[in-house]
């Protein structure tokens, strides 16, 4: 009973722990200066950057956050969990690189580059920390924020394009594991629709009294197919138009503060 | 006999539409299984990740000048003491057996490197020692992703098959409630490596 109660308080306590840190709402842009610390004539051009190289690659997608607070919520944290829930990077390769950035009097300045599953092997922990210290943090000393996530594109993009020889095999995996729930599918559909046709055919009187009997078989052995069919979780919702591809990411990167 | 027909047929169809609903909740269930026994795989992953840098860290250390050997010997015992655990046996008390194992190591990597960076002040500033910094924070930020997913995972398979009517069916499977990470402290949070 007490092992109850405090089970739930802990279930309770979860959201309310995780709504105090910062989580913006899903955008459709790549670049997201919710810190103004961009001109808009500088965010349209690195807009404009990330979204061609998104176009000519497999859906390679880095983001750009700027924001004056994390919630409270630590920066590696806050910013997996924004890769995460937003989607970056393509759902199947999860070739996906948020950079996060944090400039507040309160909280400190710190700066994050978190990189998706797919990512993490072609911008290891390292590479991504020295393009922090190297790239980006003296730039940002010098008040320049344009021209430190410059310096950083100039890094990544080039790292990131090319190198997708295990995301092909997992989009396949996954192209082949949506066929097989789609022939789940329509046998349960095919099983319905035969319940469905014999009970009005015997509802009409229809011929052949056996029939009832017959159908009975067929009906329950049809289900079978079911027993191997494996569950792949929730469908994306996000995907097509200019938006971000499901990426997943597991707290790969690193971060610096300056 | 056309009534009685009428009555079977419809007897059939309840029959059969039950056996369905079993059949799809139970590959449900097997579904969530899997995939809290895929979401441990990752938490194993993130954490031999760690491990494996272990000897890193030796090796970086032991390169500084006036080396003593009893700054790393905690490291190496809590490595050696690690538990393992097979994704088909994760009840409460072994995943928190694990956790306690993988806690020490923490601490014990925390306390070597303070240690390490209060005996070698000049050692903190190469390159390499730099770079395992980057390493170790990494490996932390991903054991607690996947500690976090995993915990999610686990949370709605044990309600799933406590719930009514799907209990009769993990009942029948013979499903048992897994164990998560507790929130120990500065649980959700990955623990940071200390280096200045």
């Amino acid at each position: 009973m007490k092992m109850r109660a405090i089970l739930l308080a802990l279930l309770l306590a979860i959201p309310l722990m995780s709504s105090a840190q910062w989580m913006p709402a899903k955008s459709n842009r790549m670049v997201n200066d919710y810190a103004h610390l961009l001109s808009s004539r500088e965010a349209a051009e690195l807009e404009q950057r990330l979204e061609s190289f998104s176009d000519t690659t497999s859906q390679s997608q880095v983001v750009v956050i700027t924001t004056n607070t994390l919630g409270g919520g630590d920066i590696m944290t806050v910013g997996q969990q924004i890769g995460q829930k937003w989607g970056i990077g393509g759902k199947s390769m999860n070739n996906g690189v948020l950079l996060l950035i944090l400039a507040s009097e309160e909280e400190g300045n710190d700066v994050a580059i978190l990189t998706g599953y797919g990512s993490e092997a072609v911008l290891p922990d390292v590479v991504c920390k020295h393009i922090i210290d190297e790239e980006l943090i003296p730039h940002f000393k010098e008040g320049s924020f344009y021209g430190g996530i410059d310096a950083a594109l100039d890094v990544i993009l080039p790292i990131m394009h090319g190198e997708f020889s295990s995301g092909d095999y997992m989009a396949k995996k996954a192209e082949e594991e949506r066929v097989s729930n789609i022939i789940a599918l329509l046998i349960f559909i095919v099983i319905i629709v035969v319940i469905v046709w014999a009970s009005r055919k015997s509802k009409n009187g229809g011929s052949g009294s056996s029939g009832s009997s017959s159908s009975g078989g067929p009906i329950f052995w049809g289900g079978s197919p079911f027993m191997g069919g494996s569950s792949s979780g929730g469908f994306p919702s996000g995907g097509g138009f200019g938006g971000f591809g499901g990426g997943s990411f597991g707290g790969g990167g690193a971060h610096g503060k300056w | 006999m056309k009534k009685s027909n009428i009555t079977l047929l419809a007897i059939l169809g309840a029959v059969a539409l039950v056996v369905l609903w079993g059949i799809s909740k139970r590959n449900s269930l097997v579904g969530q299984e899997e995939m809290v026994e895929n979401a441990w795989s990752d938490v194993e992953n993130v954490y031999q990740r760690r491990m494996d840098l272990i000897p890193n860290l030796v090796n970086t250390v032991q390169g500084a000048a006036n080396f003593e050997k009893n700054t790393l010997t905690g490291v190496v015992e809590a490595r050696s003491r690690v538990v393992n655990i097979s994704a088909d046996e994760l009840t409460e008390e072994n995943v928190a057996k694990f956790q306690k194992s993988q806690d020490d190591l923490t601490a014990a990597l925390n306390k070597s490197i303070s240690l390490t960076v209060e005996a070698y002040p000049e050692l903190t500033a190469t390159k390499g020692f730099q770079d395992l910094q980057a390493q170790l924070e990494g490996c932390e930020n991903r054991i607690a992703t996947e500690r976090r997913n995993f915990n999610e995972k686990v949370k709605s398979y044990n309600v799933s098959i406590r719930r009514f009517p799907a209990n009769i069916i993990a009942g029948m499977m013979g499903l048992e409630k897994k164990g998560y990470f507790k929130a120990s402290e500065g649980a959700e949070k990955p623990v940071e490596v200390k280096f200045e």
